[in-house]
């Protein structure tokens, strides 16, 4: 019973870590300004994060080691700074654009501007990664982030049309008014918000922190085979209220109150309270992630001890990272607008995936640190060819970046 | 007799994570401190901190890491040297036979900032391995050979759970197969898929040649010079662990 | 080491294109189809904020949104037709044929801030009575910002 109730509580916490302010706004704009085109984009971000998640899960269940902790080991302190420097990066984008997300959230639910909610989000967010211990801590917000699945009942509500949704989605389309640069660089935005670095840090930090072995590995799959494809559902879920109930009224999406407008159309205010309440759960819950992982990857770079599955004296640097984490994001979210930080983020994340997978891919094919468990070769043979795909987007974000103007 | 047993320093130990005896983490080795003896240089401890780390990041990004890791360091910017009796070996990982409280408390530091050994092999005292890792090499003729990536090491023991094994340098290691080598494709246990990585890095790994100590002449700042010509260089012996 | 002259080029290309983007800051236009390219995305946000506001009013009288919702919503709507406005003022026209078009385009914008501004004043205000007054001029200033990019494509 325990045991069964541990592979539920992992899948609602992949389901509600799926979904940031980065998927609320992204993905609902890609189905309002595209439809079902860009579906394929998500999906295939779907399949890249449960393939790598997977590896990265894995491999830290049976070698005890963190995916950064790997990374430095096989390719080099200078390879690994690089990399370093770009996932903190973005991973401090990403938690200013969470905590501003919470205060957006905070401001729709009580119409009190959101830079006040900043500051207090900011110290909530810091008091629970102090205190709270870390299973409880992702438990809570995971389970609360279960009120996202709201997104599925207003999908159902709306009464799309499934075989004009399917047709799009099977025949992408490109609106005449949009550039081909802009449906790539959305396209490339899509990949990117299913497949931030971040995601895998955490899974594979916490697999250490909740002190996973092999004989935690069927809750490790259950997270994520059942989880993140549920995650990448909602995802869809979003771009389908996108195209349903926006893109018809010429509606395009630069604000988290665009999103709830089609949930309120199919389930009313009810549902738009399940809706923020799901939405808070999910961004705090990402807040936390993002700054969380930030932590991580330093300490695991410079092998300094990390985590909140010590005591807290006993990992002092991990900890001061933490907090300055979250200061730098908390004055970071008062300044800029963190709508665009968000979409900036996610372009970025798929910019520098490449260098995150790499290594882990190589890493679970490596009976050293993985035992017999290697990947399967229809594992590698998909993982290898996403990996080039990634390549060609990283390579091909910035001049999108440019030839759109930051999509504007 | 039996077979020495061999490690290959970049790939089996520096980078590695450190581990204390209560199961806490306390850094990684991020250098190796050679004493040069008469037959050839033994490890005699492990280099661990930022500022060990900071010098071999090289380049702009490292003059600017160095900057930063420095100033956040500072009082303890300098490196301390885990001596052998310190530390055992494991499958994955470096673990101390003490807590780490005390390894700080007795391992003594290193200095950062120091000459790059220069002249005859024979009249070298202390070198680093990441004063040869990358440097240029040259042979007797004066003719330019592939770069160092990684030093061939002889143990005097076990190389898994034993504590104060010495390890001395039978020879460094050039070419680019070292790239393959340090992801361990070349381990008869290493990975062996995906297939395609793994049939590139084994086939770059052909290029690799091992350059055994006496064979080397003198160091100069990042350069080796040898005794012997190229063509005479010999192959890398397949070493399983 | 700093970077050198040469090196330094890509990096702060790169930086400032990425600035460019993050703060979308506007680039003029100098010929025609590029001055009717930025009018046409100019309507089109103009339109995203005008409908927005149609579906906050139509959602909000129906009371299936919450007052704070509806208000910041409105908020919103009328920010972007505002920034979408300035933006496209802030242009200088090429020519004559663009003046003409600015002309044109330039009243409509102004109507659609307008409304938006009364629609935020009246929802904050909870004058629902109003609402469905002032979404049915929404609806006329949309149409007419349609009818504009028929005309101009």
């Amino acid at each position: 019973m325990k045991k069964s109730l541990q592979i539920t509580l992992g899948i609602l916490t992949a389901i509600g870590g799926m979904i940031d302010i980065g998927n609320l706004i992204g993905n609902t704009e890609a189905g309002a300004r595209f439809g079902l085109s860009l579906a394929w984009a998500l999906v295939l971000g779907g399949l890249t994060i449960v393939l790598y998640a997977n590896m990265a899960g894995r491999v830290a269940a049976v070698s005890h080691r963190a995916t950064f902790d790997v990374i430095r080991e096989r390719l080099g302190p200078r390879v690994a700074l690089v990399d370093l420097g770009a996932s903190v990066l973005l991973t401090l984008l990403t938690t200013l654009a969470e905590i501003a997300g919470v205060g957006l959230v905070l401001e729709l639910a009580t119409g009190v501007t959101y830079r006040i909610w900043i500051p207090l989000a900011a110290v909530a967010l810091w008091m629970i990664l102090w205190r709270s211990k870390f299973e409880h801590m992702e438990r809570v917000y995971g389970t609360a982030g279960l009120a996202m699945l709201v997104l599925l009942f207003a999908v159902w509500r709306l009464h799309p049309d499934g075989g004009a949704l399917t047709h799009r989605a099977l025949h992408p389309w490109r609106p005449p008014h949009e550039t081909v640069y802009a449906y790539w660089y959305l396209a490339i935005a899509q990949f990117g918000a299913m497949t931030t670095p971040y995601e895998v840090l955490f899974f594979s930090s916490g697999a250490v922190e909740e002190r996973w072995t092999t004989s935690d590995l069927n809750v490790e799959r259950a997270n994520v085979f059942i989880g993140f494809p549920l995650g990448t559902l909602l995802a869809l879920a979003l771009m389908i209220i996108g195209a349903v109930a926006l893109k018809p009224r010429g509606i395009g999406v630069a604000h988290l109150s665009q999103v709830g407008l089609p949930i309120s159309l199919s389930l009313g205010r009810t549902g738009v309270w399940f809706f923020l309440f799901g939405a808070f759960a999910a961004v705090f819950g990402a807040a936390a992630e993002a700054s969380l992982s930030t932590a991580y990857s330093i300490c695991q770079y410079f092998g300094v001890q990390w985590g909140k599955y010590v005591k807290r004296a006993d990992a002092p640097v991990f900890f001061r990272l933490l907090l300055a984490t979250i200061v730098v994001s908390t004055f970071g979210a008062l300044i800029f607008d963190p709508i665009k930080v968000t979409l900036l983020a996610i372009v970025l994340s798929a910019a520098a995936i490449p260098l995150t997978f790499f290594p882990l891919l190589v890493v679970a094919n490596d009976p050293d640190f993985v035992g017999d468990r290697v990947n399967g070769r229809f594992t590698n043979l998909v993982s290898v060819a996403l990996l080039v795909v990634m390549a060609l987007m990283s390579v091909a974000t910035i001049p999108l970046l440019i030839l759109t103007r930051g999509n504007t | 007799m039996t077979e020495p047993v061999v490690l290959h320093a970049m790939r089996d130990l520096v980078d590695r994570q450190i581990v204390d005896a209560d199961d806490l983490l306390a850094g990684k080795v991020d250098d190796l401190l050679l004493a040069c003896g008469g037959a050839g240089p033994t490890v005699t401890g492990l280099l661990v901190g930022a500022g060990a780390l900071a010098p071999r990041i090289g380049g702009r990004l490292g003059a600017a890491f160095e900057d930063v890791v420095r100033r956040l360091s500072a009082p303890q910017w300098e490196p301390q040297c885990l001596s052998p009796d310190l530390y055992r070996r494991t499958q994955s990982a470096i673990e101390l036979t003490v807590p780490r409280e005390y390894a700080r408390g007795v391992a003594p530091r290193a200095p950062v900032h120091r000459n790059l050994p220069r002249g005859p092999v024979e009249e070298l005292e202390d070198v680093r391995l990441s004063d040869l890792i990358g440097a240029a090499v040259f042979d007797a003729s004066g003719f330019p050979v592939a770069p160092v990536g990684d030093a061939r090491l002889i143990l005097s023991g076990p190389a898994v759970d034993a504590v104060g094994v010495a390890m001395a340098v039978d020879g460094l290691i050039i070419g680019l197969g070292s790239v393959g080598d340090r992801l361990g494709f070349r381990l008869p246990h290493g990975p062996k898929r995906p297939f395609m990585l793994h049939r590139a890095f084994r086939s770059v790994a052909r290029h690799a040649r091992l350059v055994r100590w006496s064979e080397i002449d003198r160091l100069e700042p990042r350069e080796v010079h040898l005794r012997v010509r190229r063509e005479e260089l010999h192959t890398l012996p397949d070493d399983g662990i | 080491m700093a970077p050198t002259g040469r090196a330094r080029l890509p990096i702060f290309a790169v930086a400032a294109a990425v600035g460019a983007a993050a703060t979308s800051c506007v680039l003029p236009a100098r010929s025609t189809s590029a001055y009717r390219g930025k009018a046409l995305s100019t309507t089109t946000a103009a339109i995203s904020a005008l409908e927005s506001a149609r579906f906050t009013a139509d959602l909000a009288g129906r009371g299936r949104l919450t007052a704070a919702y509806s208000s910041i919503a409105m908020r919103e709507a009328e920010t972007d037709a505002s920034a979408a406005q300035a933006d496209f003022d802030s242009i200088q026209p090429p020519n004559t044929t663009s003046d003409r078009l600015r002309a044109q385009l330039d009243p409509l914008l102004a109507d659609a801030v307008g409304t938006l501004s009364t629609l935020r004043i009246v929802t904050r205000r909870g004058d629902l009575d109003r609402l469905g007054h002032l979404a049915a001029d929404a609806a006329k200033e949309s149409r007419a910002l349609q009818q504009f990019q028929e005309d101009h494509r």
